[in-house]
């Protein structure tokens, strides 16, 4: 036999040998875990809820729900091992689409869960970081009728949300990066049950790992304009005067420019501009938007965007959560050391910091006026 | 058709040869390895790197131009005893046979923490070596054609780069320079070892076509791989904050992770896969070399018998180092004979070549 045969032979033995390991996955025999939920529980402990997808066919009928599992351990990891032995299938994380974790875990601190989290190289970066407002174990296991199954429910809820920038795009990823960075706190999505629907109820800010305090949902459209570019996405803003009682834009479009400078008296200031233009489906007010009301009703709509993200800056800035990432450009002004003995923390909560946001609205639909 | 022993290596070939040979498992720590020795925008060093490595290049092209063109063994030949020869021929065999072995080992170690836990390294690692084995017996002309093809399937996988960049924001790289940086010099070490792959030029001199064209494209290949690194590096500066990418295992497979596409979401261990033909000509590239070198002290000995048993002889060593860390550590090691071939070889010969000189003036 020809040498070259021979050698291929072997390499073709070595992989089909390679096919008798351990690493075989059967996908009925695996249990991969959709969602994961932390809740406080006694003495140190954790309360781990998962959610499993199971799809089960029979005579020519397939049946598909979510396989529950609960309980205690120290760790999300010792969890897993524990309730492994109360399911069928072989437990995986490499699946998992959404990380929820009650407030009250949140308000504890998030970082000794985070080693896993970064550690376990089948936990994809890509994963829903939300926190729960009440219990995490009573949304996965809760039942929604008129809606899919709860884990995909939960999942696409928020992957609507993220795609339609109603609220900022928060998985893993961006959550470790914040918590990284000494010049910005991290966010997380909220959610909770409302009836027999879960909802969006804002975004929970955070100072490093802790969760101190929540961003109500109207708030979500101002603070998203400040805390990065919007590409999409529809607000309703009610202003309640004659003028302008409320509109509606689509389409929105924004780019947010951050500039800091410093008093004589060394003091430093940011000033927010903001950027955006969309387009009105909705108008209730006593202006033609065919003449030059058009203009006031920019000018009106700019200044009332402009007060309210100063009244969104105001609050982080009373619970002194960064979330924003204003230290981000203070540091990136400052000289290393300064940086370094500044506290940050004190500066932020005392700083000067303006909102001024530029609206231009590019088309009034198909209503003539 | 020209005879394979006739047959030259092009100009553009020797460039992807030696770029493919520098690009490989290390592009996946490097970001890791530059954020924790220079800190805080420690790219900067990636240039400064460059600009040694390019005067190490020009050292070794010295000697193709001063030997004329001859075989880096034919020169010490002529000028050095050969019981000064044998032994250090033996050191540095060994040690190109070691980093032909250690490259492997690691990129198995790597594929069996990310897609086969279970199964063991060692049979990951056979696999491999079989493919080098292969490959390296075609002969280093063939090693060059197969590894346009090896070179362009990686490359494939820069314009993911635009995707990256999307979540790109200089604002997380800060103004500072080289802040919180440790040890420093180890982590030149580890900067001048990821650019490896180079000094193996100097064994290349018989195969090349003639002429001296062919030694501006080593630094072309350098020049390449400068830039990737640098693509990569400043990539994850801004893409990562600067604390979470000293904490990050391997910075590129955690960006390959992010990725997603309407079909396929957790694509990293896929381009990972990719990354196997770049190992695979890594260490091709130094078994045949480490070959070439025992080929001196064993003549009569086929080179295809000398690969085998370099192969075997290494694998065996390669049980020790059992987990990935340690593999790092071996490196390190691994990367001041690397140096010696770098920097001292060309030095030497350069010697041998005075030396002749020397000679021949006085006969």
């Amino acid at each position: 036999m020809p040498k070259k045969t021979m050698l291929l032979g072997a390499a073709a033995a070595c992989l089909l040998l390679a096919g008798c390991s351990q690493d075989q996955h059967i996908l009925e025999r695996i249990g991969y875990i959709r969602t994961v939920g932390y809740d406080a529980a006694e003495a140190g402990k954790v309360q781990i809820t998962l959610s499993i997808p199971l799809v089960v066919n029979e005579a020519n009928q397939s049946r598909s729900s979510d396989e529950v599992l609960t309980g205690e351990a120290y760790s999300s990891k010792e969890a897993r091992n524990n309730l492994s032995r109360r399911i069928s299938r072989n437990l995986v994380s490499g699946q998992a689409r959404t990380i929820l974790f009650s407030d009250r875990v949140a308000k504890g601190g998030l970082r000794r869960y985070m080693d896993t989290l970064m550690r376990d190289a089948s936990i994809s970066k890509r994963t829903e970081m939300v926190i729960v407002e009440g219990s995490a174990h009573e949304i996965i296991s809760g039942d929604y009728p008129e809606h899919p199954r709860t884990a995909q429910y939960i999942d696409r809820l928020i992957k609507k949300e993220f795609k339609t920038q109603a609220t900022p795009n928060i998985m893993l990823h961006q959550f470790l990066r914040d918590y990284y960075d000494d010049g910005k706190d991290p966010i997380a999505t909220m959610l909770r049950q409302r009836g027999k629907d879960l909802e969006i109820s804002g975004i929970a800010l955070f100072q490093e790992d802790k969760y101190e305090n929540k961003l109500e949902p109207k708030d979500i459209f101002y603070f998203s304009l400040m805390y990065g570019n919007l590409s999409k996405g529809e607000t309703t803003l009610v202003v309640g005067i004659p003028e302008v009682e409320s509109v509606t834009l689509n389409a929105i479009n924004s780019k947010k420019k951050v500039r800091i400078s410093r008093s004589a008296d060394g003091k430093y200031r940011a000033d927010i501009y903001i950027k955006l233009e969309g387009g009105l489906i909705e108008y209730n007010g006593n202006l033609k938007l065919s003449t030059s009301d058009r203009i006031k009703l920019e000018e009106t709509l700019s200044g009332f965007i402009s007060r309210q993200g100063q009244r969104v800056v105001k609050q982080l800035q009373q619970h002194r959560t960064d979330n924003l990432g204003i230290g981000q450009y203070v540091r990136n002004k400052m000289g290393y050391k300064a940086w370094k003995d500044a506290h940050w923390d004190d500066i932020y909560a005392n700083m000067d910091i303006q909102v001024h946001a530029k609206l231009l609205i590019k088309n009034f639909g198909n209503y003539y006026d | 058709m020209i005879p394979l022993s006739q047959e030259k290596l092009r100009p553009l070939q020797i460039a992807m040869l030696f770029h493919n040979t520098q690009v490989g498992v290390v592009l996946f720590i490097l970001p890791r390895t530059i954020a924790i020795h220079f800190g805080t925008n420690g790219w900067v060093i990636l240039p400064i790197m460059f600009v040694i490595v390019t005067l190490n290049i020009v050292l070794i092209n010295s000697v193709y131009r001063l030997g004329g063109g001859a075989s880096v063994f034919t020169i010490l030949k002529s000028g050095l005893p050969r019981f000064l020869l044998i032994p250090l021929y033996f050191v540095i065999g060994c040690a190109l046979a070691m980093v032909g072995c250690l490259v492997v080992k690691q990129y198995s170690l790597m594929y069996q923490m990310l897609i086969f836990p279970q199964t063991p390294d060692m049979l990951l690692k056979l696999v491999i070596d079989i493919l080098v084995f292969l490959l390296v017996t075609k002969g280093i002309y063939n090693m060059s054609k197969a590894n346009v093809f090896f070179l362009t399937l990686t490359l494939l996988m820069i314009p993911f780069a635009f995707e990256i960049f999307k979540s790109f924001d200089p604002v997380r790289m800060t103004p500072f320079f080289f802040q919180e940086g440790k040890d420093m010099g180890r982590g030149l070490l580890k900067v001048f070892s990821a650019f490896m792959g180079y000094e193996l030029a100097i064994f290349l001199f018989p195969y090349a076509e003639s002429g001296k064209r062919w030694l501006k494209y080593l630094h072309f290949s350098n020049a390449f791989t400068a830039i990737i690194y640098l693509l990569v590096t400043i990539l994850c500066y801004g893409f990562f904050s600067y604390k979470e990418l000293t904490h990050l295992s391997f910075p590129l497979l955690e960006m390959f992770g992010y990725l997603h596409f309407p079909f396929a979401e957790r694509v990293q261990n896929f381009l990972f896969s990719f990354f196997l033909l770049s190992i695979l000509n890594t260490s091709a590239m130094y078994y045949w070399s480490s070959q070439t070198v025992f080929k001196e002290i064993l003549p009569k000995l086929n080179w295809k018998w000398i690969t085998f048993i370099l192969l075997a002889a290494t694998f065996a060593v390669s049980y020790i180092p059992k987990a990935l860390i340690v593999v790092e550590q071996w490196f390190d090691v691994v990367t001041y004979f690397q140096m010696g071939v770098a920097v001292l070889l060309p030095l030497l010969a350069l010697l041998a070549l005075l030396l002749r000189k020397g000679k021949k003036v006085h006969a």
